[in-house]
């Protein structure tokens, strides 16, 4: 892939973003929650490892 | 129940883990290339970066096969794959590549104009990511526009180069709406320039952008010429409905930049023309969207609206079938070469070995893969 | 009764009989020849390529205006509608109603008798079109129309109200027989 500034700085904020919601599935109580949590997080970390 | 809290998350990160690895490896299947054979006829393989450079190691690197008679005459061109989720455009140019012998002239074909856009499908359309022509050759059905890990993010709002027309942040990423591109822009850009220069290294006299569109969508079986080659057009539409063939004839707007038929009419000497058919699996109103639906085109939510009659839908009963749409393509190309043969008959292009419609549906795609 | 008086009612028993088919043949269609679409739709190229093969001069203005009606003794409007050809002419679906209504008006105010070529055929049809179709078709003095775009009898029912001549052709390419014969290019 050919990586500009700005696609890396949105690699970037995926990680940030990756790693908030990592910290948050063990600060939630809520299965529920934890669970909605970790949808989210698969997206992202198939964009972070350039698979999708 | 304090222990299940604390291993609930790790349990959950596990789960997502395994998901994510499941879903890796599907996705990554639609990295490994389509297999393309192409015919004894062919000269030369070149690469896009053989026109733009930095196109090397890239997923925008699409092959081009050369069939050079040696023998002076017309150059062609033919692009397939440029929105890779229809397929017939992109089979049309395979069986192409797999056949063609040219006899004077040169004809260049390009069956995946946009590859990156074969290596994902689509978000939320649940579409197949392969289908199979005889369970034997494989060929991906990708998204319209190039992967978003090629080029990313999506501006809010498209500018087009040069013209700064606006457009939907997403058709960024559409081949057909970046010509005539700009040689250090962005990746999809990149290789709409790079297409452009080919067809002006290469003195491309006519080109061919093969396309489909969903059945509800009005420019169906469909002609699309810039003005230079509209009587080349009027002519191959009389002589395809003569044949049984009905083409609605259009002119390419001069307000809608972008697009192969006005970008590469304007900016180079070729004639180009753009053909759309009626893809099912294209359509809002699908219901089960698999491999079925891209070879045989049969759909019953179709059937259901063409007998209501209430909206203007190209689709016929018996189907839409790959065959049928690839069949109508090469034909209209057919036509169009000898429209063109015929009105500058000092610089011809023969081509042989291309079946027609009939060929196709009497025997089947497979008959013509190799 | 004599054999002249007997012809003489004969003769004009069928002209009596027959008046009602010839009034609409009887009109004629000159040249200069003016081509213009109803709806912007690239059907005009077919139309203007059907001329071109029966070597009948016409012009060819996709947006004319009255101005170009100017010398002309026929009008061919060709109808049906195009998003893409109403793009390409920079004008709004209301725009191009207005001038196709200022244009069949001028054209009857100055006794230039009108044609109507339908070649699209369904797919040139349906709502956005039939509001062109219908204004060309109920201002024509003749019409030629490819079969396929009258399986609704459409145009067949607005002749027959307008008793005006129709022609339903097969294909496009069948249009030059029409042609040949209003323009008596035989």
């Amino acid at each position: 892939m050919m990586i500009t500034i700005l696609y890396f700085v949105y690699i970037l904020i995926a990680v940030y973003i990756g790693i908030i919601i990592l910290i948050e599935v063990f600060n939630q109580k809520n299965w529920k929650n934890q669970l909605s949590l970790i949808l989210i997080l698969i997206p992202l970390i198939l964009r972070i490892f350039q698979i999708k | 129940m304090k222990a299940i809290t604390q291993i609930r998350p790790i349990l959950l990160l596990i789960c997502a883990g395994v998901l994510t690895f499941i879903a890796a490896k599907e996705m990554l299947e639609m990295r490994k290339p389509d297999i393309i054979i192409p015919s004894e006829g062919l000269t030369q393989k070149r690469k896009l970066s053989d026109y733009l450079n930095n196109l090397l190691n890239t997923n925008g690197n699409s092959d081009i096969y050369i069939f050079d008679s040696g023998e002076p005459g017309a150059n062609v061109l033919v692009l397939g794959g440029t929105h890779p989720n229809e397929p017939a455009g992109f089979i049309s140019a395979v069986v192409m590549t797999e056949n063609v012998r040219v006899m004077k002239g040169k004809l260049i074909v390009i069956p995946q104009a946009c590859l990156s856009g074969f290596s994902t499908t689509d978000p939320l359309e649940g579409s197949p990511q392969e289908f199979f022509i005889n369970s034997k050759r494989r060929f991906r059905f990708g998204s319209r526009v190039s992967n978003p890990i090629d080029q990313w993010p999506d501006p809010l709002v498209y500018l087009h180069y040069p013209s700064k027309q606006k457009l939907s942040g997403f058709e960024t990423r559409n081949l057909n709406r970046a010509y005539p591109g700009k040689p250090n822009g962005t990746f999809t850009e990149r290789v709409a320039y790079a297409i452009v220069q080919l067809i002006k290294k290469e003195k491309i006299n006519i080109a061919f952008d093969l396309h489909e569109a969903a059945p509800e969508i009005p420019i169906i079986n469909a002609i699309v010429t810039h003005e230079k080659g509209k009587d080349i057009a009027a002519t191959s539409v009389f002589n395809l409905e003569f044949n049984g063939f009905q083409y609605a004839l259009e002119l390419s707007p001069t307000n809608f930049r972008g697009l192969s038929h006005r970008e590469w009419g304007d900016a180079t000497d070729v004639i180009p023309f753009l053909m759309e058919t009626s893809n099912p699996i294209q359509g809002r109103l699908r219901g089960v969207t698999n491999q079925n639906l891209i070879i045989n085109g049969i759909d019953k939510f179709y059937n259901e609206a063409v007998q209501l009659n209430r909206l203007r839908i190209t689709y016929r009963v018996e189907g839409e079938s790959l065959a049928h749409r690839v069949g109508r393509h090469l034909e209209a190309f057919i036509e169009i070469i000898n429209a063109y043969n015929e009105i500058h008959p000092d610089n011809t292009i023969i081509i042989e070995n291309l079946p027609n419609y009939g060929d196709l549906i009497n025997n089947g795609i497979e008959k013509f893969l190799n | 009764m004599s054999n002249t008086k007997f012809l003489f009612i004969i003769v004009m028993l069928n002209i009596f009989l027959f008046s009602g088919i010839y009034s609409q043949s009887n009109i004629v269609f000159e040249k200069p020849v003016l081509i213009t679409s109803a709806g912007q739709s690239a059907d005009i190229t077919l139309a203007s390529m059907l001329c071109k093969k029966i070597n009948l001069d016409h012009k060819a203005i996709s947006t004319a205006k009255e101005s170009d009606l100017s010398g002309i003794k026929t009008l061919i409007i060709v109808a049906g509608y195009s998003s893409k050809g109403l793009g390409a002419a920079g004008v709004s679906r209301e725009d191009e109603l207005k001038r196709i209504k200022s244009l069949i008006s001028a054209a009857k105010n100055n006794k230039i008798n009108i044609i109507m070529m339908h070649l699209g055929g369904k797919p040139r049809r349906g709502n956005q079109s039939d509001e062109f179709n219908k204004l060309a078709a109920e201002a024509a003095n003749y019409m030629i129309v490819v079969k396929q775009g009258d399986e609704d009898k459409f145009f067949s029912k607005i002749a027959e109200n307008k008793k005006v001549k129709i022609d339903l052709i097969e294909k496009i390419a069948d249009g030059v027989n029409p042609l040949k014969s209003i323009f008596n290019l035989n």
